[in-house]
């Protein structure tokens, strides 16, 4: 029997070590699970497709909401309204991120661990950017390229009656 | 020390090739190498009129994204007031929207606008249906929602707020639909002239036993209309009676409300959380004989309601600040 587990270590995909508390890796499906499955036994946890730059941010973002829960428990159960407040003030401070480098890896890496809340601020922070905007400005902002056919882009548009711009 | 293996279930398009440094180009960042479902997460933030007049004009990939019926399940028709776009735009956008959805339609919410017509047109095209929010659509009509009510066997959350609903509506959709949990059925609120109408209460006490959340914001009932609820819905956790000024809160009944239920918004609570405006009209000095600024149906139907005014209370000192006859502070 091993004696439990009070940190795991998490490699970046550049071999950097970063400890994590186990209540900001239970923020993580992924690690969760691995880390309430008896069987394995764990040490150091690779996590292959995220850049220490990357990892930084997700354990932050980790660690930050594990300590809000946990005095959220301790204050007997709800949040209070300030505090939520505070931890959504937070949260978008920290997604005050370059959409060109860090946003996208993030999201993945949400993905890729399966952080609910940071996948769905992920997602709602590149919502936000393109709310509002027309295709013309979305896909500059994600550098996407229009690739409908003349034609299409025609059809598309009076179909819509709407600015197809 | 067994390593975990990096396998995971999450979509796997994620290669390793994307480990990008900083110094990276940025057209080297490719946004459509985001998994499909991710892309599709995205996306359902957007609100279904953004993604049918922008998001689905980027590029091919985003265009067959938002064809998936997947992202249709849940039409947000929110609307903002955005000005550019009128109500019948947004009716047809409404029901492109639905024809996406493939009969998979499980949650709507329409806001300003909105005819009988469309509404049918929603509850024709499927039968999951469990969410349905109609909020500000004033051409949505008692009759129109009566007529689909028998549509919606799995309804569990209903919010027909700031609409020309009346009673009749909540008794069918009560009698039609055995699942509802949530009902919202706020109205602006008048304090000029003082009306009583219990009606409604008793129509969701009579047809609602599975109730669990009830927001009845601004209504006319009485103590026995909230008795009535409280007896009707047995499981009722939630309940926001703010602006229900006829309600007395002192007393047996406000003892009762605070133990049976785990959240009660009484009629003086603070109203930021709420959704819609919550300013009352200043209706100037009172005056029964001259109704002011009505717009409500309630005022104007058949149903028997008298003009009763609290005995402890001299109908002309009333003004609006009402805290002098219950005070919350005392629970």
């Amino acid at each position: 029997m091993s004696s439990p587990v009070e940190q795991i270590t998490v490699v970046s995909s550049d071999g950097d070590e970063f400890k994590m508390t186990v209540a900001a890796a239970m923020q993580s499906e992924q690690l969760k699970q691995m880390l309430t499955d008896d069987s394995i036994s764990i040490v150091k946890v690779p996590v292959e497709n995220i850049s220490t730059e990357i990892l930084v941010k997700v354990i932050e973002y980790c660690q930050k909401h594990a300590d809000h829960e946990a005095a959220t428990k301790a204050n007997g159960g709800g949040a209070s309204d300030s505090e939520a407040e505070e931890l959504n003030k937070w949260d978008a401070e920290f997604m005050k991120v370059d959409v060109e480098d860090k946003l996208f890896h993030i999201l993945m890496a949400a993905n890729y661990l399966e952080i609910k809340g940071l996948f769905d601020l992920a997602c709602q922070t590149v919502a936000d950017l393109i709310k509002g905007k027309t295709p013309k400005q979305i896909r500059k902002i994600f550098n996407l390229k229009n690739d409908f056919t003349p034609e299409e882009q025609e059809r598309l548009s009076r179909q819509h009656n709407c600015s197809f711009d | 020390m067994s390593s975990y293996s990096s396998s995971h279930t999450a979509s796997s398009s994620y290669s390793s090739s994307k480990e990008l440094s900083e110094n990276e180009e940025p057209e080297t960042r490719n946004w459509l190498d985001l998994p499909r479902d991710v892309t599709a997460s995205i996306l359902l933030k957007l609100g279904a009129v953004e993604i049918l007049t922008s998001a689905q004009h980027v590029c091919t990939s985003w265009r067959s994204i938002c064809k998936d019926p997947v992202i249709w399940r849940t039409i947000d028709m929110q609307n903002l007031g955005d000005l550019h776009i009128m109500p019948d735009d947004l009716e047809i956008l409404c029901r492109r929207a639905v024809d996406r959805s493939c009969g998979q339609l499980v949650d709507i919410n329409v806001e300003y606008f909105g005819t009988d017509d469309l509404l049918k047109y929603i509850t024709d095209s499927t039968s999951h249906l469990r969410r349905l929010r109609l909020v500000y659509c004033d051409d949505i009509s008692d009759e129109g929602l009566c007529e689909v009510a028998g549509k919606l066997p799995l309804l569990e959350e209903l919010d027909i707020s700031i609409g020309n609903i009346s009673k009749d509506s909540l008794e069918v959709i009560g009698r039609n639909c055995p699942h509802i949990r949530s009902l919202k059925f706020n109205m602006e609120v008048f304090r000029r002239p003082h009306i009583e109408l219990d009606d409604e209460a008793f129509a969701i006490a009579k047809t609602m036993p599975e109730l669990r959340h009830l927001q009845l914001f601004g209504n006319k009932l009485t103590n026995v209309g909230l008795l009535a609820i409280l007896d009707g819905c047995p499981r009722l956790e939630s309940l926001d009676l703010r602006q229900c000024f006829n309600i007395n809160m002192e007393g047996a009944l406000g003892k009762r409300c605070a133990e049976q239920l785990k959240d009660l918004r009484r009629p003086n609570d603070p109203t930021d959380d709420y959704p819609f405006d919550a300013t009352i009209p200043d209706g100037g000095s009172f005056d029964e004989d001259y109704p002011l600024g009505i717009s409500d149906t309630d005022f104007l139907s058949d149903d028997d309601y008298e003009y009763d005014f609290y005995a402890f209370s001299d109908g002309s000192d009333i003004s609006d600040d009402v805290g002098y006859y219950f005070d919350p502070d005392t629970y």
